[in-house]
């Protein structure tokens, strides 16, 4: 697979997540990449938590701008 | 027609091109026929208690069919003794008045040593005087050149006698030997220095003859490591000039030296924070008159600018060299091949699928013909296809530009919030 096709891949695992009312909780980056954990937005209890593992470096930069700009969203509210 | 004429720490030149400190500045005969080419000023060969030179002395790196890539030698400082160099600097500068001399000197690390030859070189009118803290070789096992110039202790103590002593402008050589020039600029500084001047030439072997197994240069069959220079070294160079400019703790007029070839080169230098230069190997090979492209040259573009002096390109671009923290990661670049002037080497292909990214791959174009392209979307925009490739324009590198910006520092911080 080429490392674009894996980075839509995990592109689009980090939209469908962020478009079910998922929020980001933790972002927890090592050797291995970069580990993201989901929540249900109105969910509390710890084993809800999805965890994604994002490999790409274009996934890693993707995750942090849809961070940043929901950062800026929420400020501006 | 735009103004050459620059300040250096209070010294003013016609020009801002300087010859630096070595083999062209040796005798006043050779300075004057450089004054009378044109060189705004000259840093006369560093002098000191005269040495005994050794013969052979310098080597040249032939690279790609270009003669003199890269220049070393293991000459020393002046040979003659001080009074006569003093004397043709008087002379010298009495015929050009308007000409910047500026003695360059090195001495042992003693406070007497150098109030001796401040005096005795400010006395002949020199416009000034640059500390020789960098000549890697010969005068270095004698604790001077760049064994004093490695030490910021004793840059700043240095410069502290001279500028006791001194009446012009002190200058501070300093060794590119070293791994922060930052330091050491700042030790110059501390000990008061009017301006620095960087980099000295950087510790070198330049080859060993494959059939004699002698070390190049020779010396009766036996070698010893030498001061590189040369458009080689212009890169590391311009990046050092570039650290020390930027460094508000340093807040000196620089004197660029490095690889300067043309007045390209120059114009760089000075955009990356350099008031002047000084050149010596580019003189060495193509003799004094390369001056007169350089003021050509560097008057033209100033007028194509519209800048009215050449002062106005000091540090321009300092402020964009920065940390690379602080550069967009969302900002992105890729390869276009350009099938009119593509003459199909197939050299870009071979570099991506070896040594980079595996995206330009073969197709069949309209006419049949077998063809190379860029996978856009794996394209990192290394430039790496486009810096292989031997035909001009054959590659463009396209920016892609981004909504969001994001450096490396930016997101640290705010996956920070995350517990990142």
């Amino acid at each position: 697979m080429h490392e674009h096709e894996l980075f839509l891949k995990e592109k689009e695992e980090i939209d469908m997540l962020l478009q079910n009312d998922c929020k980001i909780v933790s972002v927890k980056e090592n050797l291995s990449g970069a580990f993201v954990s989901f929540q249900l937005a109105d969910q509390t209890d710890e084993e809800r938590i999805t965890t994604l593992h994002l490999l790409t470096p274009d996934a890693r930069i993707y995750l942090t701008n849809q961070l940043s700009t929901k950062k800026m969203e929420e400020s501006r509210t | 027609m735009a103004n050459l004429q620059i300040d250096f720490a209070g010294i003013k030149s016609k020009n801002p091109f300087w010859l630096a400190s070595g083999p062209p500045t040796n005798t006043g005969y050779q300075v004057q026929r450089a004054f009378e080419a044109g060189w705004g000023g000259a840093v006369w060969k560093t002098l000191g208690d005269p040495v005994i030179n050794v013969t052979s002395r310098f080597s040249g790196l032939n690279y790609g069919g270009q003669r003199v890539a890269g220049f070393n030698n293991i000459e020393l400082i002046t040979d003659r003794p001080l009074e006569v160099n003093l004397r043709e600097i008087n002379e010298t500068k009495k015929k050009f008045p308007d000409h910047v001399i500026i003695a360059s000197l090195m001495v042992e690390p003693k406070q007497e040593k150098w109030h001796e030859i401040v005096k005795r070189v400010e006395d002949v009118g020199v416009d000034g005087l640059e500390l020789n803290f960098g000549c890697p070789h010969g005068m270095a096992e004698r604790g001077m050149g760049s064994a004093s110039g490695q030490v910021p202790e004793l840059v700043e103590k240095q410069t502290y006698w001279v500028k006791e002593a001194a009446e012009t402008p002190v200058i501070v050589k300093l060794t590119p030997n070293i791994t922060d020039i930052t330091a050491t600029a700042y030790a110059a500084s501390q000990g008061g220095a009017d301006a620095i001047s960087l980099i000295n030439t950087i510790n070198s072997l330049m080859g060993v003859d494959l059939d004699t197994w002698h070390t190049i240069p020779n010396v009766a069959g036996k070698g010893t490591h030498g001061g590189y220079c040369g458009p080689a070294v212009k890169p590391i160079a311009l990046s050092m000039v570039g650290e020390c400019a930027k460094q508000p703790d340093i807040n000196l007029p620089i004197s660029g030296i490095g690889g300067i070839e043309n007045w390209r080169d120059a114009a760089e230098f000075m955009l990356m924070g350099a008031t002047g230069v000084q050149v010596c190997t580019a003189a060495m090979h193509h003799g004094f008159r390369i001056v007169e492209d350089m003021i050509d040259g560097l008057t033209n573009y100033l007028d194509e600018k519209g800048l009215d002096s050449v002062m106005d390109l000091v540090g321009q671009s300092v402020s964009k060299y920065m940390s690379w923290g602080d550069l967009d990661l969302n900002h992105k670049v890729v390869a276009l091949i350009n099938q009119d002037y593509c003459i199909h080497c197939n050299k870009c292909h071979i570099a991506c699928e070896d040594t980079a990214h595996q995206c330009i791959e073969f197709f069949t174009d309209a006419n049949g013909r077998r063809s190379l392209k860029v996978r856009e979307e794996d394209c990192v925009g290394c430039n790496l296809c486009s810096i292989v490739c031997p035909a001009e324009g054959a590659i463009d590198m396209i920016d892609k530009p981004s909504d969001i910006s994001m450096t490396w520092n930016e997101r640290q911080r705010l996956l920070h919030t995350f517990g990142g």
